[in-house]
């Protein structure tokens, strides 16, 4: 707790020390423009307004910002020691940093945000301050796998695909595979990860009980939604029916003016 | 005119006040955090 204090602590001087140089700089053009009333004017009105409207300098009445909390929504993730997949993974004591479903990671934030970093393929990565305890000087998380904690974490994601025969929701621990609850044919799913045919097991989210719980199926197993064919035509139909319509009403109004 | 002539030199204070902050008082307290910060995670 200490350490995220201290954290807050460094991250708002760095802003107040800006806030400092840049408000030296304006004094300085005051001071100098001596001479000419109209640029001090403009300057003074300047200052004014920035010290008035600018909203980096709320910091001063929020001085004590308290860092908002993310949750891992993975099943698990690892914590990598650059903004890539690549990179390798963050340890403590010899061992591999591992977020599991649910933990709470303390991220970089600005004008509470986290701050992006996109890998060489665009993927987004949020740098991890600190997590259970442990401060990181550089540890990055898929910014897929956190979710702002917030009270409406427990609401539901939009499914996107269906079971298309019963079959077990399991849990991977390692190299085996644990059934964890049975789901039926015709049940709701949410696939968190995407949809590959060619793997064996997808992960998904699912309702059971009123709480959401993570899994994996057989790929097999499951029917992402698509859009349906008939939306397309339709739509295409539609948009053409409503050009003619317009090009007919245009034509005709051009024939009254001759 | 004195009034302008104060207003100059609360000015010119400020600008020392806020340069000191900016150079010295705030780097000081950097340093002292990130030592803290060492003792904390040590």
């Amino acid at each position: 707790m200490l350490t995220f204090k201290l954290l807050n602590i460094r991250n708002q001087l760095k802003h107040i020390k800006s806030i400092c140089f840049f408000v030296f700089i304006l004094l300085d053009k005051l001071v100098r423009n001596g001479d000419n009333l109209s640029m001090r004017k403009l300057f003074l009105m300047l200052f004014v307004f920035l010290i008035g409207f600018s909203p980096t300098l709320t910091i001063f009445s929020t001085s004590a910002e308290t860092p908002a909390e993310y949750i891992c929504v993975a099943n698990y993730c690892y914590l990598y020691s650059s903004p890539s997949f690549t990179s390798s993974k963050v340890q403590v004591d010899g061992a591999d940093v591992r977020v599991m479903h649910k933990d709470i990671v303390n991220l970089e934030l600005i004008n509470s945000e986290p701050v992006e970093y996109p890998d060489s393929e665009g993927m987004i990565f949020y740098k991890v301050e600190s997590f259970q305890n442990n401060a990181f000087d550089s540890a990055y998380i898929f910014s897929d796998y956190v979710t702002k904690n917030t009270s409406s974490i427990e609401t539901y994601p939009a499914f996107n695909a269906s079971i298309n025969t019963a079959t077990d929701l399991m849990e991977i621990n390692g190299e085996t595979l644990t059934p964890i609850s049975v789901l039926e044919k015709g049940v709701r799913v949410y696939l968190y990860e995407g949809f590959n045919g060619a793997l064996t097991y997808t992960p998904v989210a699912v309702r059971i009980d009123n709480t959401l719980q993570y899994g994996y199926v057989f790929t097999d197993y499951i029917t992402p939604d698509g859009i349906n064919p008939f939306i397309i035509y339709a739509s295409i139909i539609a948009v053409a029916c409503i050009g003619i319509v317009i090009a007919l009403l245009f034509m005709k109004n051009k024939k009254w003016h001759k | 005119m004195n009034n302008l002539y104060n207003i100059e030199t609360e000015l010119e204070n400020l600008k020392k006040v806020v340069w000191n902050l900016t150079r010295n008082v705030i780097p000081q307290l950097q340093a002292k955090i990130a030592e803290l910060e060492n003792k904390t995670t040590n």
